[in-house]
């Protein structure tokens, strides 16, 4: 959910006057259009933007499907409002840290690599660890390189070729140069 | 031709008046519903402009039907399209379309059987 998504569907005066009257209590399409003299398509259409952008849920009732505020999202101040996408996105930034120390925790418990992930994302995880040990933008020779891996793991060749295929490291004249 | 001018006429104020809801509910901040009085006001100038190219074939009547007919299969198509893949917009705005064109064809009914 982003808060352009909430804003842009706020303005709107017929979702306004929607979200005023769910404000009372929540309620069904029928209900809704006969009390601004709507359409029951259009408030249907006004309901599943509101849905989309997060500010009303849906749920079943008997025959009825009732509509109501999203009040996480209503109750927030307009401060916290604007920048609802950067909280969202530290919770995914804090989520992918917590995988990443969790790989590492698996395959990279202190100074040896136990053995290399066969999933992509895992390995890349493992490549930009080794990486770290290099400078970006220094130069090393072959030699160098596999020795600064050989401190982790024995199959310094796998390791140094997926340092160049996985674009950590370019390779020009077995000269070794880390890029990321 | 008498009843092609009325029909035109009652199509041209059909026009007149989605134009005005469009404009007057975009200043009053009903963002989409002046949206949907656009694409019904885009509808009617479509139609609109069928009625001299019916004339000129001849047969207006059998030529705008025919018009009636073949330009909204598209919209009908979209709108299944719309519904399949759960684009609520799209199901919203084809269905708009496919109601102007039935508020056409009543109307067109309306002048030429009376």
């Amino acid at each position: 959910m982003k808060s352009i998504d909430v804003f842009k569907c706020l303005s709107d005066q017929s979702r306004l006057n929607i979200v005023h009257m769910l404000l009372k209590k929540p309620m069904y399409v029928e209900l809704v259009a006969n009390s601004l003299g709507l359409a029951n398509s259009t408030v249907s259409f006004h309901l599943k933007k509101l849905e989309a952008a997060g500010i009303v849920r849906s749920y079943k009732e008997q025959y009825y499907t009732m509509y109501a505020l999203n009040k996480d999202i209503l109750d927030l101040p307009l401060s916290e409002l604007v920048v609802l996408e950067k909280r969202e996105s530290k919770v995914i930034d804090d989520k992918e840290e917590e995988y990443k120390q969790k790989v590492l925790k698996t395959f990279f418990p202190k100074e040896t690599l136990l053995q290399i992930p066969k999933q992509r994302k895992k390995k890349n995880i493992i490549l930009e660890k080794l990486a770290s040990d290099f400078e970006i933008g220094k130069e090393y020779t072959e030699k160098e390189v596999n020795e600064m891996i050989l401190k982790h793991h024995e199959d310094f060749c796998t390791l140094r070729r997926d340092f160049i295929s996985d674009k950590f490291f370019t390779r020009e004249n077995s000269i070794y140069k880390r890029v990321k | 031709m008498k009843n092609v001018e009325e029909f035109k006429s009652k199509l041209t104020e059909l026009n007149n008046i989605a134009k005005e809801k469009n404009n007057r509910l975009r200043e009053e901040g009903f963002e989409d519903e002046s949206l949907f009085e656009k694409i019904k006001s885009n509808v009617y100038e479509i139609f609109l402009q069928m009625i001299p190219v019916s004339v000129k074939k001849g047969n207006f009547s059998e030529e705008f039907l025919k018009f009636l007919e073949r330009i909204p299969m598209n919209w009908y198509e979209a709108l299944e399209k719309a519904k399949t893949s759960g684009d609520f917009e799209q199901e919203q705005f084809e269905n708009i379309k496919i109601q102007a064109k039935v508020e056409i064809e009543s109307l067109f009914y309306k002048v030429f059987e009376s």
